[in-house]
């Protein structure tokens, strides 16, 4: 399986990335927000995305629903701040089927994934 | 003005990220209308607010701090890049979790980081910011809340 992390702060991108790497997955790539991870989604074969909400040039939320139209079978987990109700609600309508609070640890990171890819 | 139960949730953020990101819990100091002469830090970023408020909430630390900050999540580089981006990454992370109980309405905007102290003069409201006093580990760091009118809306 291919990862792509999706944050606009580099310290969380290799904070997942260290993470990852102990998983499983065959290819790990990164993005700093959500136009340039819609590129890269567009032209890799991308199955499971860590995704942020609030980046600047184009938000978490409208990059899950391109994803989601591209390739519905995609597995997005959110990573954000963002704490109320609402916010999860919202990434699940536009396709997330994940969603992690931050600050996280790298367990929550681990068992996020777990959850996300259990049925697989 | 800022009310004293709006506080406490950039407070209760706050205790939250320190503790969850490195197992420390920090002493918090009784919150302070701004003073220029207590806030210093090396690195500093702000998170606009919109919608159902107005304004800024701004974090600045040292650099020693941060330095053992990115050291405790398992970063092994702390070079000037990093560093500006963590305190981007505690603002922006203290400002969201604020929704749990400030509501959708509270809009916050990707950080903008800047290098040095925070410049007084640009703060959104000079008369009336709240400055939370931070120790963790020995170092001082704060957040400043800059907000027009804080109500909660759910």
């Amino acid at each position: 399986m291919k990862l792509l992390i999706v944050d606009d702060s580099v310290v969380i991108r290799r904070a997942i990335e260290r993470t990852m790497k102990s998983q499983f997955f065959e290819s790990i790539q990164t993005a700093q927000n959500g136009a340039l991870a819609l590129k890269i989604f567009k032209n890799s074969p991308i199955d499971v995305v860590t995704m942020d909400i609030t980046m600047p040039e184009m938000d978490g939320l409208t990059c899950i629903e391109s994803m989601i139209k591209i390739k519905p079978s995609t597995r997005i987990l959110v990573i954000t701040a963002l704490a109320d109700k609402g916010t999860a609600v919202e990434a699940v309508k536009r396709g997330a089927q994940g969603f992690l609070l931050k600050p996280f640890t790298e367990d929550d990171v681990n068992e996020a994934l777990n959850d996300l890819l259990e049925d697989l | 003005m800022i009310e004293e139960k709006n506080l406490k949730t950039f407070i209760k953020g706050t205790q939250n990220y320190f503790s969850s990101v490195t197992g420390a819990t920090p002493e918090i100091g009784t919150p302070y209308e701004i003073d220029a002469s207590q806030i210093h830090g090396d690195f500093t970023a702000s998170i606009g607010i919109s919608g159902s408020q107005r304004g800024c909430v701004y974090f600045t630390a040292k650099r020693e701090m941060l330095e053992i900050l990115l050291s405790q999540i398992g970063e092994i580089s702390n070079d000037e890049e990093l560093l500006s981006d963590i305190v981007g990454e505690i603002a922006n992370t203290i400002a969201g979790n604020a929704r749990e109980d400030l509501g959708s309405g509270f809009m916050i905007s990707p950080p903008h980081l800047q290098n040095g102290r925070i410049n007084l003069e640009t703060l959104y409201q000079k008369e009336s910011s709240f400055v939370i006093p931070i120790h963790w580990k020995g170092y001082a760091c704060f957040v400043i809340i800059s907000l027009d009118v804080m109500q909660l809306n759910n």
